[in-house]
């Protein structure tokens, strides 16, 4: 996945913004990106091109060796937002099948014994025949990372999927995803506000600042994840980094 | 940092059932899963099935009081209605007796039975048209921007011109009988239903849009698959309204000309003083808006379940 010099600008209050300028960044498959960032630095807008949901005003993204919005389809990505955005009127078992299904009924058909065994994997197999509104917002989540897998997409891009969640429930679905990613072989763009989750999950963790977007710091993690030795200096690194990228308070 | 690291959110029931995912809740929900399933695995489509959280799937009965109070309040006013009448010796005309227009509504009950009938079919047709003139209104404006362009500043409009005015231009173009006042009643409805399904289309939340476009739906697919469904309460809405307003429209073609039906009982028993049918007629007209009203909400029940949950939840 490669993303060259691409600029985007909203008009923001009438004024243009810039919300990327110019940003490279290159991932190699398989590998688990982290974005950390003040707000405001074009975390999720870098994610947005990416699945093609925007177009850049300059610069060009592929994903797998094909063009963004060049090519005709969508990239073959997944996404996942903080928002479950399950499907209320779908029970569970047919929001998790919804990538599938809009590809093809053979394709829900072959994926529905894998659905099953992921509803399993994540403690859902009660609840395939439930509505989304009868589950929590942990098991909502995890439906919404199922429905993710499902996509059978080789990349994913995951837009801080466990922000809205409580502590215990965020680790164990960042354990989950850490075990999913080794055994998967995906490659993971993942937009995150907490240094924990990004150290603990990423083999890089890349630092923006802006606005307009750019690279500032891209740490890469040794393989295997840092030792516990190693995970104090790198988090106070990491956040000191990020507390002078914050743009200070008015 | 993170926006959710101070308070937990609320869980739902459901969670209670299930924290997590720990070996002992697995257990259960296996055991309760292998009942309902068998280990023979998934049919294509579990919607059949006996939906999971047993615990949420009590049946809600309405509270004594959700009826109780209405039937009192209902109750208190026929009494005091009835005491006045009496203690100030009102003359029948003026206004009758509660007592009064029950036994004018059972001596003549043929006769009410009768012109009910005419007035529910005439209601039940012209909120079917209105209702499917509106659907297909509505889509159409979505689908194709310049003709909601075109028509919704007419449609606005045309909701200025006092729905009386029409009336008598109905019964000239569809004659004295059963078309003129269908064609009231769907006017009457068409208007709300257009608007209730052009807003809950339009509605649809943008972040659904965009995950289906990362899934490489169709222009088709999002339509059928997401903005239809996700209008659907808004549809409902829509019906809802239609069902109170479509008895309206009826009588009110009634009262433009007919030979038959409440509104036309309405007229003629009020030029001849007989107050106590006018309102036994009133009476009648209530039962068919109420049973238009408990066949939207019945249909509502059995096509979109979900909602009655997402009501319920947390």
């Amino acid at each position: 996945m490669a993303v060259e010099r691409v600029s985007k600008r909203y008009i923001a209050g009438g004024a243009p913004l810039a919300a990327l300028e110019r940003l490279d960044l290159r991932v190699a498959p398989g590998e688990f990106v982290s974005l950390l960032g003040p707000s405001g630095a074009g975390k999720s807008t870098l994610l947005n091109l990416v699945a093609g949901l925007e177009t850049p005003e300059e610069g060009r993204v592929c994903v797998e060796g094909m063009e963004v919005g060049r090519s005709s389809g969508a990239p073959p990505i997944a996404y996942m937002q903080q928002k479950d955005l399950l499907l209320p009127w779908r029970t569970v078992w047919d929001n998790v099948l919804l990538g599938p299904e809009l590809r093809s009924g053979a394709e829900r058909e072959r994926l529905s014994p894998r659905a099953r065994s992921l509803l399993a994997e994540f403690g859902l197999e009660g609840f395939a025949a439930a509505w989304p509104a009868e589950l929590s917002g942990g098991m909502r989540q995890r439906a919404a990372l199922i429905r993710t897998l499902l996509c059978e997409q080789p990349v994913l891009l995951l837009d801080e999927p466990f922000g809205a969640l409580d502590a215990i429930t965020r680790g164990r679905l960042q354990r989950h995803l850490a075990r999913l990613w080794r055994e998967l072989n995906k490659t993971v763009l993942l937009v995150t506000h907490d240094v924990d989750e990004a150290l603990l999950l990423s083999t890089r963790v890349v630092l923006l600042g802006g606005p307009p977007g750019r690279i500032e710091e891209d740490l890469a993690l040794p393989p295997g994840g840092p030792s516990a030795a190693e995970l104090g200096p790198l988090r106070a690194h990491v956040l000191q980094r990020l507390d002078a990228l914050t743009p200070a308070a008015p | 940092m993170n926006p959710a690291s101070g308070t937990p959110p609320r869980r739902g029931p459901g969670e209670m059932a299930a924290p997590g995912d720990s070996a002992a809740t697995r257990e259960g929900t296996a055991t309760r899963e292998g009942a309902a399933m068998g280990d023979h695995g998934l049919p294509g489509r579990v919607a059949a099935l006996p939906a999971a959280p047993l615990a949420l799937r009590t049946p809600r009965r309405l509270p004594l009081r959700a009826w109780l109070l209405p039937a009192l309040v209902i109750a208190a006013t026929l009494a005091l209605w009835e005491l006045a009448v009496r203690l100030f010796a009102l003359p029948h005309y003026i206004l009758p007796a509660p007592s009064e227009i029950a036994r004018v509504l059972i001596e003549r009950r043929d006769v009410f039975l009768r012109h009910t009938g005419v007035t529910l079919a005439e209601s039940v047709a012209g909120a079917a048209l209105g209702i499917a003139l509106g659907i297909a209104l509505a889509m159409g404006m979505f689908l194709r921007s310049w003709l909601e362009q075109a028509l919704y500043p007419l449609l606005i409009a045309s909701q200025n011109v006092p729905i009386f005015a029409v009336a008598p231009l109905l019964v000239v173009w569809f004659g004295y009988g059963f078309g003129s006042k269908v064609a009231m009643a769907a006017v009457t409805v068409f208007f709300p239903m257009t608007v209730a399904v052009l807003d809950g289309l339009k509605r649809t939340d943008p972040d659904w849009v965009r995950l289906f476009r990362t899934m490489g739906a169709t222009r088709r697919q999002v339509f059928l698959s997401l903005r239809l469904p996700a209008a659907l309460p808004a549809l409902f809405s829509g019906l809802k309204l239609s069902a109170i307003y479509a008895s309206v429209g009826a009588v009110l073609g009634e009262w433009a000309g007919a030979g038959a039906g409440l509104g036309y009982l309405m007229l003629s028993a009020n030029a001849q003083l007989r107050v106590a049918e006018v309102f036994a007629a009133i009476v009648c007209l209530t039962p068919i808006g109420l049973a238009l009203l408990g066949a939207v909400v019945l249909l509502e029940r059995w096509l979109l379940p979900w909602q009655r949950i997402s009501r319920d939840a947390p």
